[in-house]
């Protein structure tokens, strides 16, 4: 009785899931489809042939021995400063903590761009040409992940069991093998996955940080599209692609369903460090990871503004002319990107909206399959996505040109974020406000308006926060689709990237810190967001 | 106008929690549903409020409520969490029902106010539910269930999950408000104290069923079984206790050390309270007596005892 939950009923599920349910079929799993198809069906051609010339082998060995560097790196860099911050509390800690995340939540196109200003050809130190350009970006990059995950776990591990441990005889270093290391391994193949997924599936920063030598399969899909023309061969390579992801994805999911250790939590298991000697070494640690993460950008930023006549904004003012490389001034670019962000947004909100409340109030069956097929676009990589626009949307009407395809790609992109804002406010409101509301007469309409609508919308603004910016930094999908008169930030970024010369080079600072600036305010004001809504 | 339930039976996951309920409630009339946790009683709300699909007919002054959504029947229910909306003002939430039936924001206004006044949280219309004391949230919610004019208030474990001596006041003031408004109530406890204050008929259960009901005084002077008595608080239930047939109950006020006393006792053990002992010991045919006494017995002493006749009660 206690358990009951007043459901939707089937036939309101479904309503309530058609406009999401066709979305994804027509925009995810029909191009999908479509890639299987043309990578199955012959043209002519034989496998192998296929496979050859697209490098097939090459690829997929860097894809993966790549993905398998970046995790370990990731993993044993970031497990110092996950012990740091999980287990000391000092003054600034949170401060760090947030600000440790930023560059996970930078677009992969300012990411790759960073690093160009750090070590790049025009770079004091050049690593051009080099796979440790590529490693160390991704490191950049997914240190976040371990922080937040595996220290999100290390916070809450009760520090009396090391206490214990020590008590019974245990050194520092046995504690830790015997008894943290075994409390973190889930969080740590949580995070492990989660890195080399993203690195498995790199595509702006590879495209840009590679040069002519390092392609994952994400990029080669690319090139077999845009320079190539060879659709058939860039089918095989995504039919690849999804195939890994999907192994991962599937590991990672029996792992999960696998342990079952239970833990004594508490809410913040930090002390103050003890002694000079523990002050040293969370300082020494968070300088060089606060230098590590910091620097990247700050070269960015400071590239941007130095220009061949000394400081200034010369960069920034040059974007407003029109480039012979662009059939619009670069600054078209900024505003086509807040408007395709409005409009994906928007679509992601509607979408995302209506199958959270199929998800969060439907029975278990219908919310657990429809969970699994919203989440989709999301193992999928953005690639495959643009790819399969490219392929497939020309039936029943030719979208391919059409300028809507960008936000409507970003809005697929997008959805999953705002699902999972909104999912867990929406199965936490408590059933008994809904039927507290119905015995005061509220309708099941009026307690939809009144009780949930209101409990979810500081969710439902973080997710469009969080759709707002994914639409900013997409690049994958973009790359396809975006027409050469529409193009976007990290589409202008990648171009001027692409030219030599310091000013274009200079353009493409100026841009990059603009997006930077512009995904860090919105990021930015999502947190506060989720700070005040705290303990809804 | 009265609430009838006939016949009512839910089955959940083939377990039983309510078996054939009868229960009537006259206008005006509060009743109490008196019974241990597990015993069906909130489940017996949730059918009356129309929340919990059942076999059986619930139905108001002769209208079927079969097949009527909750939102419609305008019967009051405050939930033992209280449920109070987290993202609504203390006005807020009691103007909620209010709002609902289409009430003008003036009038809803005046009745919050009113309302809020019966409760002793007079002025206490902007605070954030979040700020509220455990006390202060039951008063809220009580307010908000009785603000839409409710034709029947269903209370869950009103003082439930509050301390001792707040519930006494608590309860004090409930019993105040439901004599003063007049509305038929019916609320459900698993303490008899506050069953017994607060109602005019008590209905016990029993996993799904009902043993017992009627006026507080008669369950009280006749309980129908020995697990109904055990249940209401007493003690020295015995069988066969001499030549009464069945089993009764025997007050342990009714008991005393007597010298002259023909029935010989050995004590087991002695406790203080309330400023005498109370005492347990066992007879020589193996019952177990519970008493007070004055003077401190010592465990293994043998005393003889009284009983007054008066103060052994038949079951059934």
């Amino acid at each position: 009785m206690d358990q009951h939950r007043s459901s939707l009923t089937r036939r309101q599920s479904w309503l309530l899931a058609a406009l999401p349910g066709l979305f994804i079929v027509y925009f995810f799993a029909y191009p999908v489809v479509a890639i299987l198809g043309m990578g199955l069906v012959g043209d002519g051609r034989s496998w192998a042939e296929v496979a050859t010339r697209s490098g097939l082998a090459d690829v997929a060995w860097f894809t993966t021995w790549q993905a398998v560097a970046s995790t370990l790196l990731t993993v044993l860099l970031g497990m110092p400063v996950a012990w740091v911050l999980a287990r000391f509390s000092f003054p600034g800690r949170a401060a760090i903590r947030a600000g440790l995340m930023i560059p996970f939540v930078m677009p992969t196109v300012v990411v790759g761009a960073a690093f160009l200003a750090l070590a790049g050809p025009t770079s004091r130190i050049d690593l051009s040409g080099s796979v440790w350009l590529i490693l160390s970006a991704h490191v950049f990059y997914n240190l976040a992940v371990v922080i937040r995950v595996v220290g999100g776990l290390w916070t809450s591990l009760d520090p009396r069991l090391e206490d214990a441990a020590r008590m019974l005889g245990a050194s520092r270093f046995r504690t830790f093998r015997a008894v943290t290391l075994p409390l973190l391994r889930p969080a740590i193949a949580a995070a492990s996955s989660i890195v080399f997924l993203f690195s498995f599936t790199s595509f702006g920063v590879v495209l840009l940080l590679g040069g002519l030598r390092f392609r994952t399969i994400e990029v080669a899909i690319w090139q077999r599209v845009q320079t190539a023309l060879d659709l058939r061969g860039a089918a095989l390579l995504a039919i690849v692609q999804l195939l890994g992801v999907t192994a991962i994805l599937f590991a990672y999911a029996r792992y999960q369903a696998r342990r079952s250790t239970q833990q004594h939590l508490v809410a913040d298991g930090a002390r103050p460090p003890a002694g000079p000697g523990q002050w040293s070494i969370v300082i020494g640690i968070l300088t060089a990871v606060v230098l590590a993460e910091g620097a990247p950008l700050a070269v960015l930023a400071i590239r941007s503004l130095r220009t061949t006549s000394g400081w200034g904004f010369q960069f920034y003012r040059s974007l407003g002319e029109l480039d012979s490389a662009f059939f619009v001034p670069a600054t078209e670019a900024i505003r086509n990107s807040l408007w395709f962000g409005v409009l994906a947004t928007t679509i992601a909100l509607v979408v995302g909206g209506l199958a959270a409340i199929v998800i969060g109030r439907s029975d278990r069956g219908i919310a657990t399959w429809f969970d699994a097929v919203l989440m989709l676009p999301l193992g999928t990589s953005a690639v495959t996505i643009g790819f399969g626009f490219l392929v497939a949307l020309d039936w029943p009407v030719d979208l391919r040109t059409s300028v809507a395809l960008v936000p409507i790609a970003h809005a697929l992109v997008a959805t999953p974020f705002v699902v999972r804002s909104v999912v867990p406010v929406l199965r936490s409101i408590r059933e008994r406000l809904r039927e507290a509301a119905a015995t005061l007469g509220a309708s099941p309409l009026q307690v939809l308006r009144h009780i949930d609508l209101p409990i979810i919308s500081r969710a439902l603004l973080a997710g469009a926060g969080l759709a707002f910016a994914v639409s900013l930094g997409e690049f994958g999908a973009t790359t396809f689709i975006a027409r050469p008169d529409f193009p976007t930030l990290p589409i202008a970024i990648f171009r001027y990237l692409g030219r030599p010369g310091a000013a274009t080079f200079g353009s493409a600072m100026a841009m990059s810190t603009i997006l930077m600036a512009v995904t860090a305010v919105v990021i930015g004001t999502i947190d506060r967001f989720r700070q005040a809504g705290g303990d809804l | 106008m009265s609430l009838r339930v006939r016949d009512v039976s839910v089955r959940l996951a083939g377990k039983v929690i309510l078996d054939r309920i009868d229960i009537e409630v006259d206008d005006g009339v509060i009743v109490a549903v008196l019974g241990p946790s597990g015993s069906g009683k909130t489940t017996l709300l949730r059918v009356i409020a129309g929340l919990q699909p059942a076999e059986g007919t619930v139905s108001w002054a002769g209208e079927n409520l079969d097949g009527i959504a909750p939102h419609r029947r305008n019967f009051g229910l405050m939930f033992q969490d209280y449920a109070l909306f987290p993202h609504r003002s203390v006005a807020a939430n009691v103007s909620f029902g209010l709002e609902m039936r289409g009430d003008a924001a003036a009038s809803s206004e005046h009745r919050v106010a009113e309302v809020l006044g019966w409760v002793g949280l007079a002025g206490y219309e902007r605070r954030s539910v979040a700020t509220l004391s455990g006390g202060e949230q039951q008063r809220v919610a009580l307010a908000r269930a009785l603000a839409p004019e409710p034709r029947l208030l269903m209370l869950d474990e009103p003082v439930g999950s509050l301390d001792k001596a707040l519930r006494t006041r608590l309860l004090d003031e409930l019993r105040d408000i439901l004599a003063d408004q007049g509305i038929t109530t019916l609320f459900v406890t698993h303490d008899q104290d506050e069953a017994f204050a607060l109602s005019d008929r008590v209905i016990i259960m029993r996993e799904g069923r009902i043993v017992q009901s009627g006026k507080p005084e008669q369950i009280w002077s006749a309980p129908t079984d020995a697990w109904t008595a055990r249940f209401l608080g007493m003690t020295n239930i015995v069988t066969g206790y001499d030549g009464h047939v069945g089993t009764v109950v025997i007050r342990p006020d009714a008991i005393r050390p007597d010298d002259g006393g023909t029935v010989r006792l050995t004590i087991t053990s002695t406790a203080f309270k309330e400023g005498g002992y109370l005492v347990a010991g066992v007879t020589e045919d193996g019952t177990n007596l519970v008493f007070p006494s004055d003077r401190r017995l010592a465990p293994d002493d043998t005393v003889t005892i009284s009983i007054d006749p008066a103060g052994i009660v038949p079951l059934g």
